[in-house]
């Protein structure tokens, strides 16, 4: 399974890290402080990678890209990352269909794994009795997020090279 | 999970499952410390930002600097109209100009009349934007300024004209800004003509409500809200906005500060409201040995 299409084995295992750094980086840039939401593009990334190459996403980048973006993008520390890797495991788990079934079908998923991910969270919150945001800008989070993932999987596909491993492997 | 043939062997997946239980564990216990002990682990967060953030600038800068260029780019196309609203807007400013030159002038009679003392003014430390939150748990933005600066905890933020936020939680180098409009914000507040007291509370929408009127009747829409002071926490008189009525039927402030384009702000140095201890002693004669009262200072 080594290296068939695009890049070398060890290299793809630390492109998805340092690109999912850049990506929480430029999420915080400040165009329009308090007014847009960013879509989360580290989640885009770790979907379209976990289902294009489920061997290849090690398990402890989910946690680690999701922690870093905790802290910098002032979520709730520990809870953005367990989403997030939760996520990452289911999408890991149902791979092999999706790469089976067409885009749209991926892109369904995709959005509503982050629709789950971002009310569970807020669910969590309410909770615990912290400060939960309002559920028109989380509705606005998911659709940004939701345009923003052909996108990533475009730039994936197309300069990166990350294909699905076909199933004539 | 559907795994495939070519997918690791037994012992690894063992192995893969008792890692992703600690992981789960060990995220599950980070969220309960942030819940619990909220304080310490927002500081630890302010730490790291200060750490991480700065050293990104180089990068992030260029690009926002970009954009905002293909926003006023697009700005291009509505050139014509924009020259003569912009017309008819001075027009409208030589008007109020006209009027504050008169009411310098009055102002200038009246202070040299009774020889008012004027409160020293409000000292401030001007910072850059760096980043914002970039997730909708937060309204935020982090400024270039920090402890070295003598910014503290709780300082109020300003644009040129209106309250922007307040501090909250300071680094080394950098601090952050919760800003009005955030849900977790409540100013006390003054209106103006009428004098009523009332919150200002963000709601994660661009324009706060207000909150705990005593008469809502009395409110008119373009009535002016400024920091009334109480409890310390802003210093009063600042700017917020003006009411309005939302959509949804609530009074609301839309804000004097532009907080969608906020690029650099004022941290306002908090200055504690001077307090009056104790009777002012008698008067009588001077006794020997009694301290002189600082008598001095009134004539300058």
């Amino acid at each position: 399974m080594s290296a068939k299409a695009g890049l070398p084995w060890a290299l793809e295992i630390v492109l998805l890290p340092a690109i999912g750094v850049v990506a929480t980086v430029a999420m915080t840039m400040p165009l329009d402080p308090g007014r847009l939401t960013p879509p989360d593009l580290v989640y885009c990334l770790m979907i379209a990678w976990v289902v294009r190459r489920p061997a290849r996403v090690p398990i402890w980048a989910a946690p680690a890209l999701g922690l870093l973006g905790d802290v910098l993008l002032m979520r709730p520390i520990g809870l953005g990352a367990l989403g997030l890797m939760l996520a990452t495991e289911v999408f890991r788990g149902r791979a092999a269909g999706l790469q089976a079934a067409p885009f749209l079908v991926e892109w369904v998923a995709a959005v509503a794994g982050y629709a789950a991910l971002v009310f569970g969270m807020r669910l969590v919150l309410a909770a615990t009795f912290a400060d939960a945001p309002s559920l028109a800008s989380l509705g606005g989070a998911v659709f940004v997020t939701g345009v923003a993932y052909p996108l990533v999987v475009l730039g994936l596909v197309w300069c990166l090279g990350i294909r699905a491993e076909g199933a004539g492997e | 999970m559907a795994l495939r043939s070519d997918s690791p062997p037994d012992y690894l997946r063992g192995v893969r499952r008792v890692l992703l239980g600690t992981f789960v564990v060990v995220l599950v216990g980070l969220f309960l410390l942030w819940r619990i002990d909220n304080p310490r682990v927002e500081q630890f967060r302010i730490d790291l930002v200060d750490r991480f953030v700065p050293s990104f600038e180089w990068t992030t800068k260029p690009i926002a600097h970009a954009a905002r260029m293909v926003a006023d780019l697009r700005a291009y196309g509505r050139i014509y109209e924009q020259n003569a609203e912009l017309r008819r807007e001075l027009q409208r400013m030589q008007g109020w100009r006209e009027a504050a030159l008169q009411l310098e002038q009055k102002n200038a009679k009246l202070l040299a009349l009774n020889r008012v003392r004027l409160n020293p003014r409000l000292s401030f430390v001007t910072a850059e934007v760096l980043a914002d939150a970039g997730s909708p748990f937060r309204n935020s933005a982090m400024v270039n300024v920090g402890r070295i600066d003598g910014v503290e905890d709780g300082w109020a933020a300003m644009d040129g004209l209106g309250l922007v936020g307040r501090v909250a939680g300071v680094g080394e180098r950098s601090s952050r800004i919760i800003l009005v409009t955030d849900a977790s914000s409540r100013i006390p507040a003054t209106i103006r003509p009428s004098g009523q007291r009332a919150m200002v509370a963000g709601d994660n929408t661009a324009a706060p409500t207000l909150e705990f009127l005593d008469q809502s009747d009395e409110l008119r829409p373009g009535d002016r809200v400024v920091s009334s002071g109480d409890g310390g926490l802003y210093p009063p008189d600042i700017l917020i906005g003006q009411v309005f009525v939302g959509s949804d039927g609530r009074a609301r402030v839309r804000l004097a500060a532009d907080t969608r384009r906020l690029e650099f702000v004022r941290v306002v140095r908090a200055a504690p409201p001077p307090v009056v201890e104790g009777p002012g002693g008698l008067i009588g004669p001077l006794l020997p040995g009694a301290p002189v009262a600082d008598a001095g200072s009134a004539g300058e």
